[in-house]
């Protein structure tokens, strides 16, 4: 139950935190980079308990 | 001896205390909804042929009750629509303020405003669901233990002893499931959808959805199955009875010189009686369960409709991300609704198995 509890937290804080990020992120060639990089950290805070189940 | 006294004098050995307080508790002091019920006054209707309550007064009560719930839950409702057409002004108006990032976060801030107001309405929905879950298993695990043993001196030996455990058991296990993981799978897909709308893009909707089908699924799979195993118990259980119960008479009307007949009709009274006593108790159990079915749900299909009203009226307003996370919102109280029915029809199931048993 812990574990679903800190799942679900660190999803909400994650997803808050990229749309904050998202836009105070400067017009430009490098935005698009820093989503790309933005979308693969909601990946892993998504695959982190199967990554901590395998473990 | 006539049959209404076998019948009040029976029902005077009964311990119906605990029965009666849990109407009085829930079910005929708040709502009203079936008027004045009790074990005495549904049995008395039974046995003089009369209705058991006034179907267009129950309407009546019902009607108000939900638009006495949908006045109640306007007030978020409007709250919603304000903060809503807050942020159409501003997105109008962002040109003017020079850097587009200020307006930008002060859209952002009012959704997370109106997330918040909609988790801590969807905090009420989650206790109204859980809370009355608990209390329709309770009121199973007090109805079973009179039910019974009046279910066992009908004759329904097997029944009863067969029964008993696989109902008690079923209501512990889907009480336990429902409030570890099929509510809280709700709560979690909601939290989701609404941290979705913050930003335009959706990185978790596909999660969400399949949190809540996850959840729906496995409630109506467990609702199959116990209901199902109960039924068949029920049938399985019922034939050997009717074998005993024949055997009984037989044997007294016919192994018993000269008074045997009239033993053996004086026993097929006292049984009808008791079936009478066992029927009006399983009555008053489900119209206890139904009772405590349609307050809460008409709370939660009240808080439906408002949220989708207002999903209805903030779409207009140009804030689409907003106005789909209200009709999500929508959908988890339906959704939520949807599990409580599901679960008043499991016990509503069990009840009847046990009052057709041997009708």
């Amino acid at each position: 139950m812990q574990e679903i509890t800190n799942f679900v937290h660190d999803i909400f804080i994650m997803i808050v935190g990229v749309s904050f990020i998202e836009i105070l992120m400067p017009e430009g060639n490098i935005a698009r980079y820093v989503k790309y990089v933005i979308s693969l950290s909601v990946l892993g805070t998504m695959l982190l308990p199967i990554v901590k189940f395998i473990a | 001896m006539e049959y209404k006294e076998i019948i009040k004098e029976k029902l005077s050995e009964l311990n119906l205390d605990e029965l009666e307080s849990i109407l009085n508790d829930n079910v005929n002091d708040k709502e009203l909804i079936f008027g004045d019920i009790s074990v005495e006054n549904v049995i008395g209707s039974i046995m003089s042929g009369e209705a058991l309550f006034d179907t267009r007064e129950i309407f009546t009560r019902i009607t108000e009750l939900f638009t006495y719930e949908l006045k109640s839950t306007l007030i978020i409702g409007v709250e919603i629509i304000i903060i809503t057409m807050l942020i159409g002004l501003l997105r109008s108006l962002s040109s003017s303020f020079g850097e587009k990032a200020v307006s930008n976060i002060a859209m952002l801030v009012s959704t997370c405003f109106i997330v918040g107001l909609c988790m801590t309405n969807f905090r009420v929905v989650y206790d109204i669901a859980r809370d009355s879950v608990g209390l329709m298993s309770n009121t199973m695990l007090i109805i079973l233990p009179i039910l019974i043993p009046v279910l066992i001196s009908t004759g329904g030996i097997t029944s009863g002893g067969l029964l008993s455990p696989v109902i008690t058991g079923t209501i512990a296990a889907f009480n336990t499931v429902m409030s570890t993981i099929i509510l809280p799978g709700v709560f979690i897909s909601t939290v989701f959808y609404m941290v979705n709308s913050l930003n335009d893009d959706s990185y978790i909707s596909r999660l969400a959805s399949f949190i809540r089908s996850a959840s729906l699924f496995l409630c109506g799979i467990c609702v199959t199955i116990f209901g199902g195993v109960s039924i068949i118990q029920g049938f399985v259980a019922e034939t050997t009875d009717g074998l005993l119960i024949e055997t009984a008479r037989y044997s007294v009307n016919n192994f018993v010189p000269i008074v045997g007949g009239f033993a053996a009709d004086s026993i097929d009274m006292v049984i009808m009686c008791l079936r009478t006593i066992k029927n009006g108790i399983g009555i008053v159990g489900v119209l206890i369960i139904v009772t405590l079915l349609i307050v809460p749900i008409i709370k939660l299909i009240a808080i439906a409709v408002m949220y989708k009203i207002t999903s209805i009226i903030a779409e207009p307003l140009g804030n689409r991300e907003i106005s789909e996370c209200l009709g999500q919102m929508g959908n988890s109280v339906i959704t939520m609704s949807v599990i409580l029915f599901l679960t008043s029809m499991m016990f509503i199931i069990f009840l009847s198995v046990i009052i057709g048993i041997g009708v």
